[in-house]
């Protein structure tokens, strides 16, 4: 498990809530909405990898597959 | 070492596009502000001292900031080298090269187009009028430009230097 991945995506929720406040400030709402849910897609897609992993191993533990 | 050079290349170039993308809009204020000046003087020099239009022209040209003076000094020489006779046809040109220049919406290019079919062939009295009117029309645009100049500039230099990151992080 690497830490670093953990970090980087604190930092894609730090900067789309930046993104978010930036947008919303300037009025335009609609643009805010996809910033924050092209932050929370990315995010996803970093961690779909680590997820099916898990999911894997907790199958191979009670000897599902 | 090379990570972090890479880095800081992408939030800097990021920035600086952000940073441009806001520039255009205090240049449109600038341009606009410019323009009614001109036709401010265009107003003297008609009305007071009788200029002919083709020296009016350039006579305004040389006295505005860089981006309108553009539309002024271009349509002077079209009409002084006498490579076109019609005033307005050299006012069209002289927008087309301000257009190059300076990002401009379709309704001001309309504004100015029209002042300019009347340029220099109707009487004094009725381009003083014309010209009372287009500097009307100008300033309401220049007023919604000031807006969003305040709304936008400031977005546009954040979300640059956001978008920078965000890069950087995807790629880290």
């Amino acid at each position: 498990m690497n830490i670093e991945l953990i970090f980087q995506i604190a930092g894609i929720g730090i900067l789309t809530s930046i993104f978010h406040t930036v947008l919303k400030q300037a009025g335009k709402e609609e643009y805010s909405f996809i910033a924050t849910l092209a932050g929370v897609s990315i995010a996803l897609i970093m961690v779909v990898q680590l997820l099916a992993d898990l999911l894997n191993k907790v199958k191979s533990v009670f000897f599902l597959s | 070492m090379f990570k972090v050079f890479g880095a800081l290349c992408i939030i800097g170039g990021c920035g600086y596009g952000g940073f441009r993308i806001g520039r255009e809009y205090r240049l449109r204020v600038e341009t606009l502000r410019g323009l009614q000046n001109g036709l401010n003087l265009l107003e003297t020099e008609i009305s007071y001292s009788s200029t002919p239009l083709p020296l009016a022209l350039y006579r305004i040209g040389e006295k505005l900031s860089h981006g309108s003076a553009l539309l002024f000094l271009h349509a002077a020489r079209l009409l002084l080298s006498k490579e076109v006779v019609n005033a307005g046809k050299a006012w069209e040109d002289g927008i087309k090269v301000l257009q190059q220049h300076v990002r401009m919406s379709k309704e001001e290019i309309n504004i100015l187009s029209v002042f300019g079919q009347s340029l220099g062939n109707s009487a004094k009295q009725e381009q003083l009028k014309n010209i009372e009117l287009t500097r009307e029309q100008l300033s309401i645009i220049e007023k919604q430009a000031l807006e969003a100049r305040l709304k936008y500039e400031r977005m546009w230099q954040y979300l640059g230097f956001c978008l920078g990151a965000v890069i950087v992080l995807i790629l880290l």
